[in-house]
């Protein structure tokens, strides 16, 4: 028993060295197609490298957003600045409330925002959040609390990903990592967070009935999020950016989720407010230009009115 | 508590450590901590059943003992059929009643009545079939005179409750468990070594195989009028690897933790996808419960020794009857009469026992005509598959339909981007299969490979199977599919 005990000791300690280096070599040599349980991807079509990097050095803006692609491809700082407001945008991929949380804790004191948009796309409400963490932990610096975020998802993936890019940090390999600013797919990063595109959506017709399911993990950090806001006396508005008309109707419990976020803050749902056609679209779920310049008149309008009446206050 | 969770592996070293280290003095105290611990793991389920558990081990107990005791065959076949009529009444009830409504009505209705029959939200106890087929054959041997029964109910629970098996088998017989558990057990080295190897082959078969195939078979036979042939064929082919893993992947960490504790299983599984027919795949698929039937139910019936209509009439209840037991669904049935009929030109020539031997043994490669009829074997089988698969018979038809109507020689993921990603799964089946292929003549696939290597190299293969675990098991996870038989 005490050879069986001290050799399965021995091979443990192997085993960890082993799949240690054997995980370097994999994230390093092999294609992120083939190792799904490390989705380490530095740099993305989200522009997360870019975006967090510009986030690490900026202070002060006048506007926060938070939230999903739908955040980051939703709000272009460009017409934000016309009128005079710097925008810092830090949304990312399939970005869920967890993941909110843990960015807003990281950033909001360096950003120190006069308002912030939260941005909601309902669908991710059901998501685990894995992706989004695992897009963080490629391209930000680690810390405490991500380790904290990686561990509350429970999911190999996360904790391939934080080892690997662990790993790639303690020796700089990020250093000289240079972010594509225009994708093949025609996106490009605008400084303050925004992605640009100006590809036009063209519908398949084939619609299937959907229907949006908010886990109460989400729901709980999506009012965290709200807490913090509120205790730092930041005047914020929910947003749901539009998506397209067709794909909006086949989504069975719309007015369930939106009674649940107007109980939460001032609540806009753009999909019952504009209705866009599908050439301000670039897929079945984001705007393009053409729809962003639309839909950021209107938030426009609602965040100077918003302002001044917080400035009146003040 | 799932093989494949993170309280089995918890669970399982606690175990290990009071069974060897606190309770290692006494054999009554190590049966009576195995005993709890199985108990344990099965309420982790639903801790309602354990007590239908504990029924049925004491009822067979206790039978067992009647019979063995009474001296007149009227009284023994008495206490005899007490203890199959409620073993197999409690069966039927949570397993076939409402199916058994269902068919009652959709039958009826033939006939222009229309019945109101009303079916129950029962939820099936795990492992029902499996502790009570165990339970079962005990009692059976008892009153065949094959064995005495045990007056030791500790000794006897813990043979019906062993945690290893008490899900989804093997499903073991009194004459090879219990004096396992009625013996002292002594700590060895190289078996406990080839245990934790024949878990970690069972891991890779589960979490690596298993799993990423459902995946996409899922994706595939839940939609399966939207793709093309090729893609239903490659439905059709994965799930033949996910059951395989699945099934497979379970006995060998049934067979592999049983082994930590000194006890050794009934192999359930003989690579199977190496039969050269039909006969030889039922030799080598879930060997448990085919030995099983053959014992219990084909001899009894006569076997083959009335001639060849016997032969054929009693092939064909073993296999109905075995699909049955998979499921109260008509496709089980359908898929056991269709092995049935696969079975038979081998049955009427007499060429079933032809195969007895490892396929190509001793050398790397089989012959051409051992590989036609491998190939041959395995088509078959996978075509039989897609009725233990689909929803209903109906969509079992429709979906063979659709494999050759719907562009059978086009790529199935051209026409399926959200396939693409199954390519994986071809990949990692191959090497798979290759190793099994390697290691057919031994009990599992790595029991000795390896074995001559330097230790480094050694524990690099074992390594490399455990990265191999973390880079590719499916983030999804499914519960084992026997888990609902």
């Amino acid at each position: 028993m005490k050879r069986f005990l001290f050799s399965l000791f021995l091979y443990i300690c192997y085993t960890t060295v082993f799949c240690l280096v054997a995980m370097i070599v994999t994230g390093s040599y092999v294609p992120r197609r083939y190792r799904p349980n490390l989705p380490f991807s530095l740099g993305s079509d989200g522009f997360s490298y870019s975006r967090f990097k510009q986030a690490d050095t900026i202070r002060n803006a006048d506007i926060l957003i938070l939230g999903s692609s739908h955040a980051y491809r939703g709000y272009d700082p460009r017409i934000f600045l016309k009128s005079g407001l710097k925008v810092m945008n830090l949304g990312s991929s399939a970005q869920t409330p967890i993941q909110t949380e843990y960015l807003i804790n990281r950033y909001l004191n360096k950003i120190n925002p006069k308002f912030v948009i939260v941005d909601v796309y309902p669908k991710l409400f059901g998501l685990d959040g894995v992706e989004s963490t695992t897009d963080l932990l490629s391209n930000i610096s680690l810390d405490k609390e991500i380790i904290d975020l990686v561990d509350r998802s429970k999911d190999i993936r996360t904790y391939n990903t934080l080892i690997y890019s662990w790993y790639r940090k303690m020796f700089d390999l990020n250093n000289g990592f240079k972010e594509k600013k225009v994708t093949k797919d025609g996106n490009r990063y605008i400084p303050g967070g925004y992605v640009e595109s100006n590809n036009v959506y063209k519908s398949d017709g084939i619609r299937k009935p959907d229907r949006y399911e908010i886990t109460p993990k989400q729901i709980k950090a999506f009012k965290n999020v709200i807490a913090i806001l509120k205790k730092r006396n930041i005047d914020f508005v929910i947003m749901q950016a539009p998506i397209p008309r067709e794909k909006y109707k086949m989504v069975a419990d719309a007015d369930k989720v939106d009674s649940i976020f107007s109980r939460l803050g001032e609540y806009h749902n753009m999909n019952e407010v504009l209705s866009l056609p599908d050439s301000c679209f670039f897929d079945e779920s984001h705007l393009n230009q053409k729809g962003v310049d639309k839909y950021n008149a209107y938030v426009l309008d609602l965040i100077k009115v918003k302002l001044a009446t917080t400035a009146e206050k003040k | 508590m799932l093989f494949n969770s993170l309280a089995f592996l918890i669970f399982l070293p606690i175990v290990f450590i009071l069974y060897w280290f606190v309770f290692n003095k006494s054999l009554k105290w190590q049966n009576v901590l195995l005993m709890i611990a199985s108990y344990y793991f099965y309420s982790c389920w639903d801790w309602r059943f354990v007590f239908l558990l504990a029924f049925s081990t004491f009822l067979d107990f206790y039978t067992g003992l009647k019979i063995y005791r009474s001296e007149n065959q009227k009284a023994r076949k008495f206490w005899l059929i007490l203890s199959v009529g409620t073993n197999l009444g409690f069966l039927g009830f949570f397993k076939y009643y409402n199916f058994f409504a269902d068919s009652f009505a959709d039958f009826v209705s033939l006939f222009g009545f229309k019945p109101s029959i009303t079916t129950l939200q029962i939820i099936l106890p795990v492992g029902i079939s499996f502790y009570t087929f165990h339970g079962l054959s005990y009692v059976f041997d008892i009153y065949n005179r094959r064995i005495e029964p045990t007056t030791n109910w500790i000794q006897y629970t813990l043979f019906v409750c062993f945690f290893p098996l008490l899900v989804a088998g093997p499903i073991e017989r009194a004459t090879h468990l219990l004096p396992q558990v009625e013996r002292e057990r002594q700590f060895r080295y190289t078996q406990a070594v080839s245990g934790l190897r024949q878990i970690l082959w069972g891991f890779v078969k589960k979490v690596v195989i298993a799993d990423n195939c459902a995946e996409y078979a899922n994706m595939i036979f839940n939609n399966s009028s939207a793709y093309s042939g090729s893609t239903l064929v490659l439905g059709a082919l994965l799930f033949t690897f996910q059951i395989y893993g699945d099934f497979s992947g379970y006995s060998d960490i049934a067979l592999g933790v049983a082994r930590l504790f000194g006890f050794e299983l009934l192999k359930n599984f003989n690579f199977p996808y190496f039969s050269r027919d039909i006969a030889e795949f039922w030799r080598r698929w879930h060997i448990s419960l085919s030995s099983w039937f053959k014992d219990y139910l084909y001899i009894p019936l006569g076997g083959s020794r009335g001639g060849i209509w016997m032969s054929i009439r009693n092939t064909f209840i073993i296999f109905l009857v075995s699909g049955f037991w998979h499921g109260a669904n008509w496709t089980f049935i359908v898929w056991g009469g269709l092995n049935a009929l696969f079975i038979m030109p081998s049955i009427i020539f007499k060429t079933n026992r032809r195969n007895l031997g490892v396929i190509a043994e001793g050398r790397l490669f089989p012959s051409f005509r051992e590989l036609l009829q491998m190939i041959i074997t395995f088509s078959l089988t996978v075509f039989a598959w897609i009725f233990f698969r689909a929803a209903s018979v109906k969509h079992a038809f429709e979906y063979i339909g659709s494999i050759f109507s719907q562009n059978l020689f086009k790529l199935p993921f051209t026409h399926a981007p959200e396939l693409r990603a199954s390519k994986i799964c071809l990949i990692l089946i191959i090497p798979f299969m290759i190793i099994e292929w390697i290691g057919r003549e031994n009990n599992f696939a790595i029991e000795k490979l390896g074995l001559s290597w330097p230790k480094m190299l050694r524990w690099s293969l074992y390594s490399l199977l455990i990265f191999i675990i973390i880079m590719y098991m499916n983030t999804g996870g499914t519960e084992f599919i026997y888990f609902q038989f």
